[in-house]
């Protein structure tokens, strides 16, 4: 049979590291090949390239007789592979079937909007694969991991690939599911899909593949039939790694227990019940594949997690009855180095307590420290001064150590200490550790690498699934056994199940999440409740004549706060939509003045409007600074022009060319009202119904999984931001029809009122959440609370206060939405 | 790093001696003793302020309440001093406290619930600006006693008062800067919050500690601006959050955190008094200088962070590829997504 996916020599190499060296890989059509490996034998590089995340330095890919360039996920899309990555990239604030349409299209009717009911029905196909009555129009968030696993199981199976790629589709899936998914796939094979399944689970793979193929330190070790091979065989292929280190049997720890937790569990089920018992002078390893509950674990005794022991909570503090602990991180990059700093900052930053003398550091006594501690961890650096970033991983590794050797320790947690770290600065750290045990500290150790830890451990746990399964003597214990233990087995048990179980049953999460949907519903309730109660008690409040005043005053707040709704929506904020407002204002007024028609009168409003937010939003992308700091710059000069044009006069006694805004009537409304709603309806289709629309969800919801997508800034915060100023433009020209002249201060803290009606509406402030009707009701709030207050005398100078008392109102709630929201889960 | 913020400051140095060449040749009263201590005058106000803002950009925050809050504790000074009849230091203490709980609720906001310093005190620039009306109902204080006056008008040998006072905050700032943990920790949590809390650093507080004294500086900016004028208005400091942001930025001071240098906030904002003092001596009309100032805000942001990744790209992401081999999965610590802006 003639291969689908061919992968020809593939190599990808890192700065001091080779993580795939010369592999090749054939499946055929129709076939479903294992994929097993220890952690960092490549698989994950592997998949990468065949998926578009990365590009590999060497080799080829070959689909279907066709060579391949896959320079971004979407390549490997069109080419008709799909790929389920370990982890969900599901947008969290979109719903499920809408995370659907971004990855197939969105479907569409006639002119070209969006068609929701036809992409829920196709979502809801495609979910029900493998999940039963699941409500596609949640937001992905309220999900349990399971749903969200299922999820994207069911969209990549529904789209009928050639080549499916399933990476640890199983880690999180009780048994039922796991049963069910295996039987997709093997209708899907036998229609001809060629599968890759990578995963820890042997027996699962014994179970379905059609052959295995085992790589090891980035290199391919073998493929063979699934049914020429066994358990023992596959694990024989992946141990047995070129390095070894040699072992220092001379090192014997203390009797005295240095380190105990008992029952330790986190609050999420991470880990649970560890017991640990560390001596001094012990090297204790942990060993476990990567999401075995052995990084949250060091969180957990660091103090960085909330646990719990068998008899006592903490407290955000490090576990271990006040002993000194240090903590060394296993993300060097994220979590451990500050890069702007120099070596010496970066070493001594967690002794600064003990470096200070009545608050003022003694720099002498540092810089004398950082040297020691420099020389005795063999630090290549130019000196303390250098840049840490300038140095290679293995001293900054070693920085990292040193950071925490300053403050003595008497325990001390190492997190991949060797990580993407060379063999020459290994074998130095490994020394290090080494001579930390014979001074007495406390060491445990979690590390993937076997080979490490069998040189290093006194002991060495093992932990599966969140649990310190065994314990073995570091001395007498082989690769083999440790590996067989932490390989998870298939069948999960009860305990397991239960904290799996989906989470849709509780009746309190069940009002959060209608919630979280239906925030504008909520709004719109407690605003009519507002109108009640005012109605009854404030005189004059109820009658027609000051509603339709209300709503007439706030059509230009509306119009403004719809525009910022765009920009927010997309990540962004625009401080200076007042300004803009004001500089339209002025252009629609001198257009009037000068003797143009109507239409060129609310054409040069809106047309200088929409220059100047497609000003803003380039500038943001092109400097790539936050837009406030662009908007507040731009904010000052539009104010200037507006000054500059105007000589610093106002405009006053416009003539009917634009004062037809107050004037006029139609369909029995004033035409103010009229303009407000087709602005209304039409950004409302604009956010609901368009793909352009739909992008500012997703840029705004995260940027990351925007970038996986295909969706980057420098397409959309133009438009943004330059929809937003139209719409800014638009409103000045309504402003100065509307009150027949243009002051010099027109629309001067527009924009907070703007910011205010769309956070009051339900618009998330850092982007990805909100909708037009939401700021519609939101600005409708402030516009009665502001007419309650004039009625009720209060002086206009508490307007203000009360917008920013809104707004933080607004975010504050939101805040404990979400937290209780989370919690809740 | 160190050495590259030092070159900074020297090139501010040389543009701001460049610039007093240039606005004398545009002015011939420009270069005169009294026209540049007058010059120092109109620039301490911000420029105390921006002592504060350097510290709180550095961990990666902003305020934008600065203004307004000066605005209100001028009007508390005012009020409770000539309105209500606090007496002196009464009134003065009760200022100074004003601008410690506006900075402290700044914080809390900031730090408790994670919410975004940007939106927060975006938000509390309109509330406390709005206080400041509810209580003075736009109604000016004036006539405050000479003795008090001499802080925004006196001299000691000529030097102008506030100018020590700047200038002794400058130093103290430094030192808090460069000499203390505070301003070691607030240098670490802009250059990667992440890395500060797994290395245990006090976070939380550092953060509640530099928006409390960023208020405090505001009263104290707010009782020079009172004395200089002898009046107090509740539309007083009106933009000057945008002056000192842009001071900072000026002075080399990084919009997205890490790198501080407070010596270079001093010469950005005499920069920009410079600027102001010589166009208007110049009569170029006050529009055009906002224009100025408006320009010289975006262009310094961009390029500095144009200038930061251009350092960074041979540094840091040469290493991060590196941790991709593994996929290193778990720390799952929540951070606020505050921490981008």
């Amino acid at each position: 049979m003639k291969p689908v996916l061919e992968a020809r020599s593939l190599g990808k190499r890192y700065p001091g590291v080779v993580a795939l060296d010369d592999v090749s890989l054939c499946i055929e059509s129709g076939r479903i090949c294992g994929l097993v490996g220890e952690n960092g034998a490549g698989k994950s590089t592997l998949i990468k390239i065949l998926s578009g995340v990365i590009q590999a330095d060497v080799g080829e890919i070959v689909v279907a007789g066709q060579k391949l360039d896959l320079r971004a996920p979407q390549d490997a899309v069109r080419s008709g592979i799909a790929v389920v990555h370990q982890h969900s990239h599901l947008i969290p604030d979109l719903t499920v079937a809408e995370n659907y349409a971004l990855r197939r299209g969105y479907a569409r009717r006639g002119l070209a909007l969006i068609d929701w009911k036809k992409i829920s029905r196709q979502a809801a196909e495609a979910v029900a694969v493998l999940v039963s009555d699941l409500d596609v129009t949640l937001p992905a968030r309220t999900l349990s991991d399971v749903e969200k696993q299922l999820v994207e199981l069911g969209f990549a199976l529904s789209a009928s690939p050639r080549v499916l790629i399933l990476d640890e589709p199983t880690a999180a899936l009780p048994r039922h599911e796991t049963e069910l998914l295996f039987s997709r796939v093997r209708e899907l094979a036998e229609s001809g899909t060629a599968v890759i399944f990578v995963t820890h689970r042997l027996d699962e793979v014994l179970q379905l593949t059609q052959e295995v193929t085992v790589l090891r330190d980035g290199r391919h070790v073998w493929t063979k039939q699934t049914s020429e091979t066994d358990h023992d065989a596959i694990i024989r292929g992946m141990v047995g790694r070129s390095v070894t280190f040699e072992r220092d049997s001379d090192l014997q720890p203390g009797e005295e227990v240095a380190f105990r937790v008992e029952a330790l569990s986190d609050a999420v089920g991470a880990f649970h019940d560890v017991n640990l018992e560390v001596r001094r002078g012990e090297i204790y390893g942990v060993y476990g594949l990567v999401g075995a509950g052995q990084s949250e674990l060091c969180h957990g005794l660091f103090g960085l997690r909330e646990t719990r022991q068998r008899n006592a909570s903490s407290d955000g503090r490090p576990l271990g009855d006040g002993k000194r602990l240090g903590y060394v991180p296993a993300d060097r990059h994220t979590q451990g180095v500050f890069h702007q700093m120099t070596v010496g900052e970066n070493l001594s930053i967690v002794s600064l307590d003990a470096l200070s003398r009545r608050g003022a550091l003694q720099l002498h006594e540092e810089r004398a420290r950082i040297r020691t501690h420099m020389s005795d961890l063999l630090v290549k650096a130019t000196g303390p001064g250098q840049r840490v970033t300038e140095l290679s991983g293995g001293n900054q590794q070693k920085v990292l150590l040193g950071r925490w050797l300053m403050t003595k320790p008497e325990v001390l947690l190492l997190e991949e200490p060797t990580q993407g770290v060379d063999v020459g600065a290994k074998g130095q750290i490994h020394d290090i550790i080494r001579d930390l045990a014979r001074r007495g500290v406390s060491v445990i150790l979690v590390s993937s690498e076997i080979p490490e830890l069998l040189a290093l451990a006194h002991r060495i746990g093992v932990m599966r699934e969140g649990r310190l399964v065994k314990e073995f003597e570091g001395a007498t214990v082989s690769e083999e056994e440790l590996l067989r233990e932490s390989l998870p087995e298939s069948q999960q048990s009860e305990a397991e199940v239960a904290r799996h179980r989906l989470s849709r049953t509780s009746m309190v999460s069940a009002a959060l999440r209608f919630l979280a949907r239906r925030r504008e519903a909520g709004l719109a309730f407690f605003t009519f409740l507002m109108v009640a109660v005012f109605a009854l008690a404030v005189p004059n409040f109820a009658t027609v004549e000051n509603l339709r005043d209300v709503l007439v005053t706030n059509t230009i707040l509306v119009v403004g706060a719809l525009g910022m709704t765009l920009v927010i929506l997309a990540g962004g904020i625009d401080i200076s939509l007042g300004a803009i407002l004001g500089l339209a204002a002025v252009a629609a007024g001198k257009a009037a003045e000068a003797g143009a028609s109507p239409i060129v009168v609310v054409l040069a409003a809106v047309v200088l409007g929409l220059a100047l937010g497609v000003f803003n939003g380039s500038l943001t992308v092109l400097g790539r600074v936050h837009s406030i700091v662009i908007t507040l710059g731009t904010l000052l000069i539009f104010r200037a022009a507006m000054r500059l044009w105007t000589g610093g006069y106002q405009l006053t006694d416009l003539p009917s060319r634009i004062t037809w805004v107050r004037e006029l009537s139609l369909f029995g409304m004033p035409v103010l009202l009229v303009i407000g709603l087709a602005v209304l309806v039409l950004v409302h289709v604009f956010l609901r119904y368009t793909t352009v629309g739909r992008r500012l969800y997703v840029l705004g919801g995260s940027r990351e999984s925007a970038e996986f997508l295909g969706i980057y800034p420098r397409h959309v915060l133009p438009v943004a931001f330059g929809v937003s100023g139209l719409l800014a433009g638009l409103a000045g020209m309504l402003w100065a029809g509307r009150l027949g002249q243009v002051q010099m201060g027109a629309g001067e803290g527009f924009e907070l009122e703007c910011i205010a009606a769309a956070v009051v509406g339900g618009t998330y402030i850092m982007g990805g959440r909100g909708s037009a009707v939401g700021t519609l009701i939101g600005a409708l709030f402030l516009g009665v609370v502001n007419n309650v207050l004039i009625l009720m005398d209060v002086s206009a100078f508490w307007q203000k206060a009360v917008y920013g008392a809104m707004i933080l109102g607004a975010l504050a709630a939101d805040a404990l939405l979400s937290r209780v929201e989370k919690s809740s889960q | 790093m160190r050495r590259l913020s030092w070159r900074r400051e020297y090139v501010l140095l040389g543009v701001l001696m460049a610039l007093v060449v240039l606005m004398a040749l545009l002015s011939e009263y420009f270069f005169t003793v009294d026209n540049l201590l007058n010059l120092t005058r109109h620039q301490a106000e911000v420029g105390i302020i921006a002592c504060g803002m350097t510290l709180i950009i550095m961990t990666g925050g902003i305020d934008l309440s600065v203004g307004s809050l000066l605005g209100l504790c001028g009007i508390v000074l005012g009020y409770s001093w000539q309105v209500w009849g606090l007496g002196a230091v009464p009134a003065i203490g009760l200022t100074l406290i004003v601008g410690l709980a506006g900075g402290a609720f700044n914080g809390a906001l900031v730090t408790l619930f994670s919410l975004p310093a940007l939106v927060v005190t975006l938000a509390s620039m309109a509330l406390f600006r709005g206080i400041a009306f509810i209580i003075s109902e736009a109604q000016p204080v004036s006539s405050f006693p000479s003795a008090f006056c001499w802080i925004g008008q006196g001299a000691v040998w000529s030097v102008p008062s506030q100018l020590l006072i700047w200038i002794f905050l400058t130093l103290l700032t430094a030192f808090v800067t460069y000499r203390t943990r505070l301003g070691r920790y607030a240098a670490a949590i802009g250059d990667n919050e992440r890395a500060a809390i797994f290395a245990a650093l006090p976070v939380g507080r550092v953060k509640f500690l530099l928006y409390s004294a960023s208020g405090v500086l505001c009263a104290l900016a707010a009782l020079i601006l009172t004395a200089r004028f002898s009046t107090a208005k509740a539309d007083a400091g009106q933009l000057f959050e945008l002056a000192a942001i842009t001071g900072v930025v000026l002075g080399g001071t990084s919009i997205t955190g890490g790198r501080g240098s407070v010596f270079g906030t001093f010469l950005g904002i005499l920069i920009l008094g410079v600027v102001r003092n010589g166009l208007s001596l110049a009569e170029v009309s006050r529009v055009w200088q906002l224009v100025v100032e408006g320009g010289i805000l975006i262009a310094t942001a961009i390029t500095n962070q144009l200038i930061a990744e251009s350092i960074s790209r041979a540094g840091p992401r040469a290493v991060g590829n590196e941790l991709h081999i593994k996929g290193n999965d778990a720390g799952n610590i929540e951070i606020g997504k505050d921490g981008e802006l």
